[in-house]
């Protein structure tokens, strides 16, 4: 700590030394158009060099005479000139150039207009992301961004996304992009409530779309290299919106709507079980009645056919309401927004509910110190159920057979077999979230075109998870169990930002910084508590954070505590960067930046890692020589080289350890202390490092009737982390090791359209990108000591996530039996694990969306379509669902199955016992290619028509604009996926499942259907 | 030049914050070159190899394993409606593959024992050497790891006595705290290792020492490791020698029943792991997979044939071991009350009876009229406790040997005994035997690996699996 404060008082020290200037004129510099604020806008005193630029929030500063005149410029607006006289505050708006590209994007600690931009950069605005009704907001980035692909976990309140950034690079690290709002890295685990009850926690969940203002993607080296270290599988960046100059202005929004499962598996129903449970009987040379799961007689079965689909799921009611205000004066610009959601799943009592609000200001102390505040704070209120292979819908789709009743005779719950009902109804589970994200900046001007920032940020996240099972449902005592976390990570960092022209034409923007972060996440592995009367959040006694429960000074008292402590996780990095743009006359762009970041995670061999990036921009159109036609306005190429890295492992794997328990923790042998091995350690353990070059242009034809970008990139990741199997007999399981070298190589493309104008406009907006992905290296390593979550692996010169499959041929006429090909691809009947074979790819060739948007006077519609060519699913359940008949119900399509000499069938005959299957070890590892799907879909993603109130009715009403909209997503879904939804992120054990396994189902629910009608108000 | 000023004095900040940090050292764990400083440290780790045995919930002696035992005997009822575990099933059709999900979970766990043994043992410098402190360490250490390397190699090779010269594959024995990936060792170099530790604990620990292994658990379970040799001369004199010399007794009451898994705990308890309390309950396993008065019927029920034996006779105490459930029904479920009524117990793993019926076996197999005295004497305090009728003295030797195994059977049903010793007799000479109709050394009753070893070591090329199938 002491460290920090030093740093901190040095920083500070920097303020008192004010420089004193001539005369001082400030501003605000706006959008002609719709008022909104224009950062990076170029103040030039005329005909000297000094100049100014303006911040993030449009405002700037200047110190001039008052004989100056001031160019106003900004790439896409008009240039404007102004006579400065005797005024000292200058607020001018810009009419739009439309004849360029004028948009502004968000670049790591700064902005940038998109034309200097020289790497990869999607932005997508936050009334995109707010339209469409998801479980969290960054599920609605798909099929909006080229290369990047978002599949949504699943239609489970407050799931989470997948986002890959031009590929996966990463194997055991994190390969998720680095997520960053309002300039801090956030904290984001989804493996902090494990994989409990088969889902992964959301770190974004908590967050408010209606607080955004954009998200940018930075996808290359040379815009996601500022992030060095943590920028290999790209940055997200997420802006919040900053209060806008005028009187306070307010918007409410609100919408109601329902959600159903957008798709269901067809499983059998039980006159049809009980005719496949008997055949396989008797195929397996039985005779009489099959025996049945359950302890269950063929007459009580008989009397049951319970839907457990139907008894798991429902139509959900979803409500959301948002109220913001916006004001800003000289001294104060200020945003304020709160928000509150209970959004239903379609899971039987499954909801996720919002509380969140946000205060942004920014507050001019000095004509130039300026501070900003963005803080918010939210809690997140998921309501629990069980899914996959823990229950609900998973088991309504498994061992919750059609045959078993929901209740006995004398009412009391069946349990003879699976009941996901009982489960549902009497377990308590509730997961509660609080959140806060603050920052606060100072930014201070001392000196004409110089901006030194500093900034201390908090995000502090505490999770409780929390569940209550009754002594009915234990059948024992009953039991509260609570997983509490508590992340406190802090980021400072300091910046200064300087630009400088030199004869004019040669404009630089430098930029030199420095950061540290530090994360702690304290937890308790769980703490339970037995024979109480309900969940532990409702007994006063119960520990909080700063208390202890093993009898120390400050301790509470729990009637019976059982807990197992875990040690607390610490990271910090430590990082330092430059960025040189150079801009000549605004038709070459150079960028130049370098990071040096340190990690706690590395020993100090390999502690240090250096992420250099280059970037260049030529806009052609700017030449004279170039001819001017009507057909090409605008044509800019640009390239990109650079280095990043990855460290998102585990804390603490450099080191070997041992960990002591004692007393009540963990319940150590005979009550006496333990102390045990954890780990080995790895002094050699360093950075992934990706290298990737970037090519690409941008065009414009047509007077920007058309636009389009189009980028090849090729990434080459070496060092990749790999968490292999060490043989266990060493007395150790795991060990983390830089081994693999990955390439990933593809093209984007990105379209937009206008292609009508006038009364009735119509634009279109393409994009989709191609991917190439293999693994060039794995090392020594097999394939089964890298593997994810259903039978993919990392094989050499495949695609990361191969599925490892044997290879299923046919069903044989004339026996019944399936006929698979051995590994030298031969048919034969046996099956033998050692025939298993790379095959297939979770990695999609295509991916993409498309936007149709439609306008005639106040009504508008928006299409969106998303679509996946190529790679596979693979149905970890199929082997259950359509394998050797057990106590899973069935997929209808296995009545597609041999049943005498001569049929031609899909399925193999029947079977009870797996040996029938050339001897099948076990109905668990019939994983063959049978149940590897073509994951090729289309989807009507979103459509959304509004209506905005004609003027005069809104002026009646005294609003300022009033808009009524209905929307609609995942209406329609293209595919021959035969299982429940073909876009799928299965429930994971950790990060290295969820890169190598993106597609790979396992009972996983369907996406949601929504339908929802809302309401915004501006007044 | 303010403007360098600035820049200056930036970064002049920001290099302060220097390498410290970064230089995070793990909280709440120790760094291993600094874990074992002093006595306590050792008696920590001893004890958290202790804790192990169990194996996380339950995974390797807390009833994991004797499950698994059971279910590749013939005690067990295989039919449909009863054994719908997939992993369970694996067992009882001999296809275990290395993706059996219960192996992974078990195998791990003994080696976590041998390592920290290992590290014991590396480190007893830390010790006041030759205190008594110091080999009662060492001796514990070396109990722990051949105890642990003995119940990996009855399940995952062929038995002791397969090969002539025992040169057939067994587990990776390890005697050292090393990551090295390695094949494994003959089953003759891991017996000579076990024979090798237990000896040496025998002259190593104390005669009593608390819950833990005293030098008379060390005996018993050398004598119930030369059993396995087929060494009945010494398993009998080992045997003897706990059952005369040591402070343990034969309880002559059939409280014996409800006592050997109860929080008390069983006088006759030779070795056993302490619970102490629901959440600590060693047994685990047991009470998940047998307990027969929950709700619904356990996992594991037992096979119709052997419940016909084992109630055969209406004498027999241990009869009314067994409840059935929908009697006569295709659902028929018939399962063991032996662990019923109790939230945890003690786990005995070594206890009187069962050195009882080690003693007579072997005194049996020797046929010494000295020994079939003390074997008949032996099952007859087991048979007089449960209510049966005494054997004659002059039984032939043949004969008692099929009665003291019928004894064994119906008596330790359920404590994973049975198939080890099916296999045990097959590699003694009874060729033809078979265990549920299949030969006894067929390859699939030897477990597969899991991939954690196998995949883990670096392959087949590394590593050398078992056959699989065949059975």
């Amino acid at each position: 700590m002491k460290k920090n404060l030093r740093v901190l008082i040095l920083i500070g020290s920097l303020f008192p030394a004010a420089l004193l200037a001539q005369k001082t004129v400030t501003g605000k510099v706006t959008d002609a158009a719709d008022g909104m604020p224009l950062p990076g806008v170029n103040i030039l005193v005329k005909g000297t060099s000094t100049g100014s630029v303006t911040d993030f929030d449009g405002n700037f500063a200047i110190n001039v005479t008052d004989d100056a005149v001031l160019v106003f410029s900004f790439v896409g607006f008009q240039s404007q000139e102004i006579s400065v006289g005797t005024q000292s505050i200058i607020n001018i708006q810009l009419g739009q150039d439309i004849t360029q590209l004028g948009e502004i994007v968000v670049v790591g600690y700064g902005v940038q207009s998109k034309r200097e931009v020289t790497g990869s950069i999607s932005k997508v605005g936050g009334e995109e992301l707010q339209s469409i009704a998801v479980p969290s907001f960054e599920a609605a980035l798909q099929g909006k961004a080229a290369g990047v692909q978002v599949i949504q976990g699943s239609g489970t309140a407050g799931a989470g996304s997948m986002i890959r950034v031009r590929g996966i690079a990463s194997l055991s690290a994190g390969g998720d992009p680095l997520y960053v709002v309002d300039g801090i890295p956030i904290t984001q685990d989804y493996f902090i409530n494990d994989n409990r009850g088969a889902f992964n926690n959301n770190p974004l969940a908590t967050i408010n779309p209606n607080d955004i203002e954009s998200v940018e993607i930075l996808k290359d080296a040379s815009a996601a290299a500022i992030y060095g270290s943590r920028g290999a599988n790209g940055v997200i960046l997420i802006t919040t919106k900053r209060g806008k100059t005028g009187k306070p202005t307010f918007n409410f929004s609100t919408r109601v709507g329902i959600t159903q499962a957008a798709r269901e598996v067809d499983l059998l129903n039980s006159e049809e079980w009980l005719q496949l449970r008997q055949e396989a009987w008797e195929n397996d040379g039985n005779v009489g009645l099959a025996e049945l799961p359950g302890l269950l007689t063929w007459e009580e079965a008989r009397a049951n056919d319970t839907d457990w689909i139907d008894l798991t799921t429902q139509t959900g009611i979803r409500h959301e309401y948002n109220l913001s205000m916006t004001q800003g004066n000289d001294k104060l610009t200020s945003y304020v927004g709160v928000s509150y959601s209970d959004n239903e799943s379609f899971l039987v009592g499954n909801s996720y509910e919002r509380i969140s609000g946000r205060v942004n200001l920014d507050y001019n102390i000095l004509d130039n110190l300026k501070a900003s505040l963005n803080t918010s704070l939210s809690q997140g209120i998921n309501n629990r159920v069980s899914g996959a292979w823990d229950g609900g819908l998973g088991a309504a789709m498994s061992d919750a057979l059609v045959i078993y009743p929901v209740r006995n005779d004398d009412g009391s719950y069946f349990t003879g077999g699976n009941n996901p009902v009982r489960r549902q109804d009497l377990l308590d589970w509730r997961t509660r979230e609080n959140r806060s994200l603050s920052t606060l900046t100072f930014t201070y001007t001392p000196i004409d075109r110089l901006q030194l920032n500093v900034s201390g940020s908090l995000d502090y996240m505490d999770i409780q998870d929390e569940q209550f099972e009754p002594a009915e449902l234990t059948n024992n005592e009953s039991v509260a169990r609570r997983f509490p976390t508590w992340v406190t990570n802090y980021t400072l960092n300091a910046t200064a930002a300087y630009d400088f022209n030199i004869q004019e034409d040669h404009n630089f923007k430098v930029l030199v910084g420095a950061e540290y972060q530090r994360s702690l996440t304290e937890s308790w592995d769980r703490i339970e508590a037995f024979g109480v009367d309900g969940p532990l959040r409702d007994d006063p006694f119960i520990p909080d954070r700063f208390q202890s429960i093993d009898g120390g000074e400050d301790s509470v008292q729990v009637d019976n505590p059982v807990y197992t402590t875990a040690p607390d996780q610490i990271w910090t990095f430590m990082s330092y960067f430059s960025r040189v743009n150079y801009n000549y006359k605004d038709k070459i762009f150079l960028k130049g930046s370098a990071r040096v970041d340190g990690s706690s995670r590395f020993g100090s061999n390999n502690r240090y890692g250096f992420f250099p990036s280059l970037g260049a921009g030529y806009v052609i159109t700017e030449e004279d020589w170039f001819p001017s036609s009507d057909v090409v306005n605008f044509l800019k190429i640009k390239a990109s080289w650079g280095i990043t890295g990855n460290a998102d492992i585990p804390n603490y794997q450099r080191w070997g350890t041992f960990q002591r328990r004692e007393g009540n923790d963990g319940n150590p042998y005979n009550q006496e202390p333990i102390i045990f091995p954890v780990r080995l350690e790895n002094p050699d353990l360093q950075w992934e490092v990706q290298r990737t070059y970037d090519f690409g242009f941008e065009l414009g034809l047509f007077d920007d009737r058309i636009t389009t970008e189009f980028a090849y990139f090729d990434k080459n990741s070496t060092d990749v982390l790999i968490d292999r199997l060490v043989q266990v007999s060493t007395g150790f399981e795991r060990f983390f090791e830089n081994v693999a070298e990955i390439n990933n190589r593809g093209i984007e493309i990105s379209l937009r359209t206008r292609n009508l104008v006038g009364d009735f406009k119509w634009n279109t907006e393409i994009n989709a990108s191609r991917l190439d992905n293999e693994v060039i290296d794995i090392g020594a390593t097999p394939p089964d000591a890298i593997a994810g979550s259903g039978d993919t692996r990392v094989v050499e010169g495949m695609p990361v996530g191969v599925n490892f499959l044997n290879r299923f041929s046919h069903v044989d006429p004339d026996n019944g039996l399936p006929v698979f090909l051995d590994i030298d691809g031969n048919e034969t009947y046996e099956f033998n694990l050692e025939d298993r074979v790379p095959v297939g790819s979770v990695v999609p060739d295509w991916t993409g969306g498309i936007t149709n948007t439609f306008s005639y006077k106040n009504f508008d519609l928006s299409v969106l379509f998303t679509f996946t060519i190529g790679g596979n699913i693979y149905d970890d359940s199929g082997k259950r669902q359509l394998g050797v008949v057990s106590d899973w119900n069935m997929r209808s399509e296995i009545k597609d199955r041999w049943r005498q000499p001569g049929d031609i069938a899909k399925f193999p005959r029947l079977t009870t016992d797996s040996r029938t299957y050339g001897g099948l070890p076990s109905f668990w590892n019939l994983n063959t290619t049978q149940f590897l799907y073509d994951a090729t879909f289309a989807r009507l993603r979103n459509l959304t028509l509004g209506y905005n109130l004609p003027a005069e009715m809104v002026d009646r009403l005294k609003l300022r604009s009033a808009r009524v909209f209905f929307n609609g997503t995942n209406l329609l879904t293209f595919t021959e996926f035969p299982g429940a939804d073909p876009e799928i992120v299965r429930d994971h054990e950790g990060r290295q499942g969820r890169n190598l396994s993106p597609n790979v189902t396992y009972l996983t629910a369907p996406q949601e259907r929504a339908f929802s009608i809302g309401l915004n108000i501006g007044f | 030049m303010k403007l360098y000023k600035y820049i200056f004095l930036i970064f002049l900040g920001a290099t302060v914050a220097c390498d410290d940090l970064l230089e995070i050292e793990p909280e709440g764990e120790i760094i291993a070159d600094e874990a074992l400083q002093n006595p306590q440290d050792m008696q920590d780790l001893l004890n958290s190899a202790y804790d192990a045995l169990r194996g996380e919930g339950g995974d390797f002696l807390g009833g994991r394993i004797q499950s698994i035992s059971e279910v590749m005997g013939d005690n067990i009822d295989g039919s449909l409606n009863n054994l719908n575990n997939a992993d369970f099933r694996s067992f009882y059709d001999k296809t275990t593959s290395f993706f059996t999900g219960y192996t992974q979970n078990m195998f791990d766990e003994p080696y976590f024992v041998i390592y920290r043994a290992n590290v014991l043992l590396e480190n007893l410098d830390v010790l006041e050497a030759g205190s008594d402190n110091a080999r009662r360490i060492e001796g514990e250490a070396k109990f722990l790891r051949a105890i642990c390397h003995f119940e990996l190699i009855r399940l995952f090779a062929q038995p002791y006595g397969f090969t002539q010269d025992n040169s057939h594959l067994g587990v990776v024995l390890r005697t050292e705290a090393s990551a090295e990936s390695r094949d494994r060792n003959t089953v003759a170099e891991v017996y000579t290792q076990i024979v090798q530790d237990l000896e040496d604990a025998v002259g190593l620990l104390p005669q009593s020492n608390g819950v833990y292994a005293d030098t008379w658990a060390a005996r018993a379970y050398l004598a119930k490791v030369h059993f396995h040799r087929h060494d009945f001369r010494q398993a009998f004199d080992l045997a003897d020698d706990v059952l005369t010399q040591g402070p343990y007794q034969f309880n002559t009451s059939a409280d014996e029943y409800t006592e050997r898994f109860s929080e008390a705990g069983s006088r006759e308890s030779i070795f056993f792991m302490i619970s102490t309390g629901v959440n600590d309950h060693r047994g685990t396993q047991f009470s998940t997979h047998f307990r027969s008065d929950a709700e619904d019927p356990p996992t594991l029920r037992i096979a119709p044939a052997f419940h016909a034996i084992a109630t055969s006779n209406p004498n027999d105490l241990r009869a009314s071991w067994y409840t059935i459930e929908n009697e006569g029904l295709g659902s028929q479920a018939i399962s063991i009350t032996k662990f019923d009524s109790i939230d945890f117990f003690n786990l005995p793993l070594m206890h009187v009876t069962e050195l009882k019926f080690i003693r007579a076996e072997a005194g049996a197999e020797l046929g010494g009229a000295a020994e079939l005295a003390v074997a008949v004497q032996d099952l007859n305090d087991i048979r007089g406790r449960a209510g049966l009728a005494e054997l004659s003295g002059t039984i032939a030797a043949a004969v008692l040997l099929d009665n003291v195994r019928e004894e064994k059977r119906l008596e330790l049903v359920a404590e994973g005994q049975r198939f080890h010793d099916l296999r045990r007799r097959g590699a003694n000479g009874e060729n033809n035997l078979l265990i549920r109709g299949s030969a006894w050394d067929c390859p699939g009753m030897s477990v597969q690996f899991p991939d954690s070893e196998i995949a883990g070591a670096g392959g087949v090329e590394v590593f050398t699996p078992n056959p699989e199938g065949g059975c």
